[in-house]
């Protein structure tokens, strides 16, 4: 796989979440936060599953499973919660925007635990972004819906527990495959989400839901949920092949 | 990751009529600035002798 291409597996793979945050905001009047991310998840995984069996992805050790479920769990369960509530409260650009964040937040987490050296340039580019983000929701506030602020705020907390799993995911990576790694996580991820929705009765929000909603629902699940991830793994792992690593 | 506000805009226009304003793509700038100026340092990929 070329650089380029590669480029461009990344930027479908980005389009199909922003997508999902359209499509969220879509399904978000009728049904609450559990529930959509049990559809994103819930038909995210078995697209996924079988496609780490077919593609013999490799799976984390046994010594790793109890790491890449509590991983699973935080990102798929609780983050995903999360993103669906603040998609609630504001529109799917301004919660995007909040979310673009997530590679700056990522460093600045890996330099607080450790694993990354903040230098200047760094510090700078962090500060423009986030600066850039806070400026542009602020200006835009009188035209957000009412108590958008809300939705930017959780989303931008989220974003920095995601920043965390990134910079943890790590090490389990490097021992299993991106795609063995996600597909563990997604799995632990919808069961909760699943046990949640069924023993709270929320899920019941689904049988209201008429052609349309099952459309953006598989949807969701499909193109948000497997298809992003699964070229997200591919463009990680084709480099992983080629041998290339951060110096 | 600057492309998913992008998508995430124009599709919530067509599906639920949400605004794109001028303020969200500067903020966009602002973003694939700061991610440019951080990582063209520390990318600095080499290939790894087999």
């Amino acid at each position: 796989m070329s650089e380029w291409f590669g480029v461009a597996i990344a930027i479908v793979s980005s389009c199909l979440g922003g997508s999902a945050a359209a499509v969220t905001r879509y399904l978000v009047g009728g049904a609450d936060p559990i529930t959509l991310a049990v559809l994103r998840w819930g038909i995210g995984f078995v697209v996924v599953l079988p496609a780490a069996l077919l593609l013999r992805a490799a799976w984390p050790p046994r010594r790793d499973w109890a790491g890449v479920v509590a991983l699973g769990v935080a990102f798929f369960g609780v983050f995903f919660i999360l993103y669906n509530m603040a998609l609630g409260y504001t529109t799917a650009a301004r919660a995007s925007l909040a979310l673009s964040t997530l590679p700056l937040q990522t460093l600045v987490v890996g330099a607080v635990l450790g694993m990354e050296r903040l230098t200047l340039r760094k510090t700078a580019g962090v500060a423009i972004a986030m600066g850039g983000v806070f400026a542009a929701l602020a200006s835009g506030l009188a035209d957000a819906p009412r108590g958008a602020w809300r939705g930017e705020a959780i989303m931008l907390g989220a974003v920095l527990c995601m920043a965390f799993y990134n910079v943890w995911s790590r090490p389990f990576m490097r021992r299993s495959s991106p795609l063995g790694f996600l597909a563990v996580g997604m799995g632990a991820g919808a069961v909760v989400l699943i046990a949640l929705d069924v023993m709270s009765g929320r899920i019941e929000v689904l049988r209201e839901f008429g052609t349309a909603q099952w459309v953006a629902g598989v949807w969701l699940g499909v193109g948000g949920g497997a298809a992003a991830f699964i070229l997200w793994c591919w463009r990680c792992s084709a480099r992983r092949r080629r041998g290339w690593r951060i110096r | 990751m600057t492309v998913n506000p992008l998508a995430a805009g124009l599709l919530a226009a067509q599906l639920v009529g949400e605004p794109i304003g001028l303020n969200l793509i500067l903020g966009l700038v602002a973003v694939f600035a700061g991610i440019w100026l951080a990582t063209s340092e520390r990318v600095e990929l080499v290939r790894v002798a087999r």
